[in-house]
């Protein structure tokens, strides 16, 4: 059984195509291109040598769900993130969602079902884009942030919680001319601080398991990780886990 | 037209009621709160009117409140300033919370009315001590209503009215079995509306209404459609349905709510025995349905009476940004909720309807969680 699943999140578009529990192509576009959803499904089936007629059923997710024309069904984030971080690491029970502008924090069982969920307030704090802005601010790119914090030898505290407020934290810390790396360490702890609130809020329940384009970024996790006292785990690919879950959701309904 | 469609038809308009009670040389005073006794201003052949907000963006109260406040408080405030209740002879506010204090001086300071009033809520309930204070405090107020009417309240005429008055509130329960069965005979968004006319209507005409309700709704052909969860409501005030509407909407079915313009409204009952005063006194101490007061266990006792009368199976809460109150009780009512086994989610809302596409997203995660 073929299913695809489709993830239409604030930023990027990303698609798995998936034979049962087996992930035989994954796709990423940015949201904004044109027909994105279309683009990212097309892009999974050329990969596997498939045309839509083989797939029987599409779920879509993600804040621009209802919006994809070809997909036979539909879920919240919510469902889906925790369905796919289970997939991934079977011992996920509290799953955290690092997305561009939402951050989840999920509690589930051991099928991936969800027994509580809290998602950030309407604000960026503690996002994706709000990464970004940083990453501009300081003129290091999001991929090299993580990295560089890790260098980190003193602490800088950014305790905005707006991201325009932290920005103009931010540049008043260049201006005294901290380093970079201390500046970058301090705003991954006020990111990780806020998502630790979250988790408390959620239970920390063993396994934690971070999923969502930002969960790539080692500073986030190791302030998260020293924060809470616990591991945390990051699947091989972490924005692709709602996508399997819709995938999953999506071959499940198929069979019911 | 059915009663349904003339109860719900009653509360787009509310004001057109006020207008004609007034046209007809009523005095109308503009009161919130579940807490006012409305069997006194009844009695003393005064309208009560019970003051919504409405849906659009503040303005002009913004002079006057900074923006993190309450935004139901800026938003009655503002139609006050922009003279939308210069209709009313005056307010009737309750001591409940910091929101309603600010909002009775701002009104005597700045929009000045024949009467202003604020009637004070012992808010530790079920004292001796407390009880003596209301039925004092009551006995103030019944006078200022007889100065102002420029007539007597007698315990006969307020007997009458608490007679009146419980008929609405039994009127009322019967109209909410119809939520109990496995299929509700009465959607959420219709029960709010019709909980909601009886509070602007006059009440022998609400009643009257009620009893042609519960008529039609024995023999609904077309009940609402039901087949999601079922849902409970509860949180700071909510005075448009479109949250409700909403839960609905995706798939919740909404069977039960603690709202200002639900449930709590209508609960509890008046002993029609003894002293008249003292058994609205007794009413509203007794009575354990607002966050503001205390202690928090009765409060938490009467809504797992709603969770077990009508078969709740989720929670919802919509609290009000900077409403301290219910903000304050959420996360531990969550808690204690979810020990008795019902799942429950916190969701922080607006006044003025917006981000409605996030929380429809959660209140979907929450539906397909249960």
């Amino acid at each position: 059984m073929l299913s695809i699943g489709i993830d239409a999140g604030s930023l990027t578009t990303k698609a798995v195509l998936m034979e049962e529990s087996k992930v035989l192509s994954r796709a990423l576009v940015h949201s904004s291109t044109r027909n994105a959803a279309v683009a990212a499904i097309d892009e999974c089936l050329a990969k596997a040598g498939l045309k839509a007629g083989d797939v029987l059923a599409i779920v879509a997710t993600g804040i621009g769900r209802n919006e994809v024309a070809q997909a036979t069904g539909h879920a919240t984030e919510i469902i889906c993130d925790a369905r796919g971080a289970v997939q991934a690491l079977p011992d996920a029970r509290t799953v955290m969602d690092l997305g561009a502008e939402s951050s989840r924090l999920i509690r589930c069982d051991s099928s991936g079902r969800v027994t509580d969920f809290v998602l950030n307030d309407k604000c960026a704090a503690g996002t994706g884009v709000f990464m970004d802005a940083m990453s501009k601010a300081l003129r290091v790119p999001m991929p090299d942030m993580g990295e560089l914090s890790l260098k980190s030898t003193q602490d800088v505290n950014i305790t905005s919680m707006c991201v325009v407020f932290a920005e103009s934290e931010v540049v008043s810390q260049i201006h005294r001319k901290v380093a970079k790396e201390d500046i970058l360490s301090g705003i991954h702890k006020s990111i990780a601080t806020r998502l630790y609130g979250m988790l408390n809020r959620v239970g920390n329940e063993k396994q934690v398991v971070a999923v969502g384009g930002l969960a790539r970024n080692i500073g986030v996790i190791k302030w998260i990780r020293e924060l809470a006292g616990t591991e945390v785990l990051v699947p091989e690919y972490p924005e692709y886990a709602g996508a399997v879950g819709a995938a999953l959701i999506a071959a499940d309904r198929n069979k019911s | 037209m059915s009663a349904l469609e003339t109860l719900r038809k009653s509360v787009k308009d509310p004001q057109k009621i006020a207008g004609e009670a007034k046209a007809a040389g009523k005095k109308v005073l503009g009161y919130r709160c579940v807490f006012m006794p409305e069997e006194i201003l009844h009695a003393a052949g005064i309208v009560p009117f019970p003051v919504f907000g409405t849906p659009e963006a503040v303005s002009l109260s913004d002079a006057y409140f900074q923006p993190n406040l309450c935004e139901f408080i800026r938003n009655i405030f503002d139609l006050a300033l922009k003279g939308k209740l210069d209709y009313l002879d005056g307010l009737v506010l309750c001591n409940t919370c910091d929101a309603v204090r600010k909002l009775y001086d701002h009104w005597k300071a700045y929009i000045g009315s024949p009467v202003c009033y604020m009637i004070n809520n012992p808010q530790r309930q079920f004292t001796e001590a407390g009880l003596k204070y209301q039925y004092q405090e009551l006995g103030e107020f019944r006078r200022a209503m007889e100065t102002f009417a420029g007539k007597p309240v007698t315990d006969d005429a307020l007997r009458d009215s608490i007679r009146l008055h419980n008929q609405t509130r039994s009127l009322l329960k019967q109209v909410y079995d119809f939520r109990k069965p496995d299929s509700p005979l009465l959607s959420g968004e219709e029960a709010m509306d019709v909980v909601m006319a009886c509070m602007v209507l006059p009440k022998d005409r609400a009643n009257a209404l009620l009893k042609q309700l519960i008529l039609e709704l024995k023999q609904r052909a077309n009940p609402p459609p039901s087949h999601g969860p079922r849902i409970m409501v509860t949180g700071s005030i909510i005075d448009n349905p479109a949250l409700i509407r909403m839960v609905e909407e995706v798939g919740g079915t909404v069977v039960a709510d603690d709202l200002c313009t639900t449930t709590r409204y209508f609960w509890y009952s008046v002993d029609e025995g003894g002293d008249p005063l003292a058994a609205l006194a007794r009413h509203t101490t007794e009575k354990p349905v607002c966050a503001c007061m205390h202690p928090a266990e009765a409060r938490l006792e009467y809504m797992m009476d709603l969770v077990k009368e009508y078969r709740v199976e989720g929670i919802i809460y919509f609290n009000l940004m900077y409403c301290d109150p219910f903000l304050y009780e959420g996360v531990m009512f969550k808690k204690k909720f979810e020990e008795r086994g019902i799942p429950t989610i916190l969701l922080e809302t607006e006044h003025t309807p917006s981000g409605m596409g996030q929380l429809k997203t959660r209140v979907q995660a929450f539906l397909e969680m249960l």
